[in-house]
């Protein structure tokens, strides 16, 4: 029996004061894509975010890699996607300087970029299709690829766990075509997913399981082929079934049946 | 050259190029990171907190620049850890603590029984009256803030960047926030003789907003503001002397003049970029295809119309619209 790579027991966020998740088991084992499903509201990110440390819960555990999350320090090992609509700051930086933050978590703390730091930035930018984009403010890219450098900072660690809080809400059908032949990479590689969406689209097919939230609590944790309908309508915002069959490839509109 | 050889003559003209030399490297060095906290202001207020801390010092009798620097540490950490866990009612808090700031400070000065001239020299700089002391405190903190601030540049940018995605990289950013608000403090009492409390933030935003009109990494916005907050302090310190105005002032409508001189410089290039902007590869793809209507020139690289990729293609404006070459004809896009 392998360590998980994301344990979460009885596990309970309240916002202030008010329960936003509640008494949440899930697990996420390497090399297993896991897709936390949910209308707006139901606590899909608030439980994300306290997996990774940027919420504080009330009760319960989360553990990563079998230690309690409080003492566990291989951040390394853990690789994550926020959930934002661009990659800027108040000033330029550049794509390669964006992916570069990602590798701090590979360095000394008062180290400066060494080559291997900058070869794993440039394999990164490769890997999600923007290996001429690295010297280009981010500013100058499209929202779908700002996101892809997102994604591409998340893997500059080279995590063990990815966790991606919506990264395909409102991303062109190119760029989750790039995320999905990514992701699938990483999973056959033994690396665990935890993927907040919305829609699933081309990457329906890589999902192991699906989680649904409804109301802070889980109302379905199995295949995503399983879900039923009454799950789906939980699972959505907006009615529709998810099912066997992936997004149409083409004209996926950012609006409509998919969100 | 002839006239900086001879301001190098007299000892005070001495001593205020180089606190300006040394304030004009500082200021904009922590001041590129507060831009990208998108946290500009945040020099102003230390300011006002500041002038408390001279007025301290000039009750006490101390020199006014240690309790100037006490102070404002102890605003600009206060004001950091509002901001952390207050939330949104945290502008509001600062709003408080720097009209607090300043008419503490002016209440102050006027129960020690100092003029307003006095007060002036602090608000408004007074760098030809640095005194040996001052030089070597203001050298001495300027080198803190340069060697932080420059040695700790991959952790500062990663938290002003995205603080989220750097705390679950294992970043204490919490530490690094309260590092840059102290820095900030420190720059802001550096500053104090050479620019004013009230002229301080110019020195530390102006030079790094002229900056990113022309660069696109942060790398260089982070060295070019520097070298630029150099050239205004010692410019408006030389201009100073020369035209006989005050050098505070001075310093910051030289750096003002920079960004006005290359704003026109920078939008030309915002504009060249967004032009050149890639569509999204699914934006107006939806429905069948639309045919433009015939024409017989044929696009290619260097054809004069203007290329932007679309995709796996290649798109070209004409006449205001997208041309996409497909097989013997063009699609509209």
């Amino acid at each position: 029996m392998t360590v998980p790579a994301l344990r979460v027991h009885d596990l309970s966020v309240s916002l202030t004061g008010r329960p936003v998740v509640r008494r949440v088991d899930l697990a996420v084992r390497p090399g297993e894509f896991v897709t936390l499903l949910g209308a707006n509201g139901s606590g899909k990110s608030t439980l994300v975010r306290a997996c990774v440390g940027l919420l504080p819960w009330t009760s319960g555990s989360v553990e990563l890699f079998g230690d309690p999350l409080a003492a566990f320090e291989a951040w390394h090992r853990v690789g994550y996607v926020p959930q934002r609509s661009g990659a800027a700051s108040g000033v330029p930086a550049t794509v390669a300087e964006v992916v570069g933050t990602g590798r701090l978590a590979r360095r000394q703390r008062f180290g400066w970029p060494r080559s291997e730091d900058r070869r794993a930035v440039r394999t990164r930018l490769e890997q999600v299709g923007l290996g001429d984009r690295a010297s280009d403010a981010v500013t100058q890219l499209s929202g779908g690829q700002q996101q892809r450098v997102m994604i591409a900072r998340a893997l500059a660690c080279d995590p063990d766990l990815l966790v991606l809080d919506e990264p395909v809400a409102g991303v062109d059908a190119a760029s989750q075509e790039v995320l999905a032949g990514v992701l699938g990479e990483l999973v056959r590689a033994g690396c665990g997913v935890l993927l907040v969406a919305h829609e699933l689209g081309p990457l329906a097919p890589l999902v192991d399981r699906a989680v649904v939230l409804r109301g802070g609590r889980v109302a379905y944790d199995g295949p995503v082929h399983q879900l039923t309908d009454s799950d789906a309508d939980a699972a959505n915002a907006h009615a529709h079934a998810h099912g066997e069959a992936p997004a149409p490839r083409t004209g996926l509109p950012s609006e409509g049946p998919w969100r | 050259m002839a006239l900086m050889l001879a301001l190098l003559d007299y000892d005070f003209m001495r001593r205020a190029l180089l606190a300006a030399f040394l304030t004009g490297l500082a200021a904009p060095s922590i001041g590129t990171y507060l831009v990208q906290r998108r946290l500009a202001l945040l020099g102003d207020g230390i300011g006002h907190i500041a002038l408390t801390g001279v007025a301290l010092g000039l009750l006490t009798g101390r020199a006014p620049l240690i309790t100037a620097v006490v102070v404002a540490t102890a605003g600009a950490v206060a004001i950091e850890l509002l901001r952390t866990y207050a939330g949104t009612s945290g502008d509001v808090a600062l709003a408080l603590l720097f009209y607090g700031g300043i008419a503490g400070g002016v209440l102050i000065v006027g129960i020690a029984g100092e003029s307003a001239a006095t007060l002036n020299a602090y608000l408004f700089g007074a760098i030809t009256t640095v005194s040996g002391d001052d030089l070597r405190i203001v050298a001495g903190l300027s080198a803190v803030v340069l060697v932080l601030s420059v040695g700790l540049s991959p952790q500062l940018f990663a938290v002003c960047q995205d603080e989220e995605h750097a705390r679950v990289s294992g970043v204490p950013t919490r530490t690094y926030g309260l590092v840059i608000a102290v820095l900030a403090a420190v720059t802001v009492t550096v500053s104090m003789r050479t620019v004013g409390l009230l002229l301080v933030s110019a020195l530390m935003v102006v030079p790094v907003a002229t900056a990113q009109q022309v660069t696109r990494s942060f790398r260089t916005t982070f060295a070019l503001a520097m070298g630029l907050g150099v050239v205004a302090s010692v410019a408006g310190v030389v201009t100073s002397f020369q035209v006989d105005t005050a050098p505070g002032p001075t310093i910051v409508m030289i750096a003002l003049a920079g960004f006005v001189a290359t704003a026109p410089v920078g939008a030309a290039l915002a504009w060249w970029r967004r032009r050149r902007r890639p569509f999204d590869p699914d934006e107006g793809d939806e429905g069948p295809h639309e045919l433009s209507e015939p024409h017989t020139h044929e696009h290619r690289p260097g054809c004069g119309h203007l290329a932007i990729g679309h995709g796996d293609h290649v798109d070209y404006v004409h006449d205001g619209h997208r041309h996409a070459p497909h097989d013997d004809h063009y699609d509209e896009h």
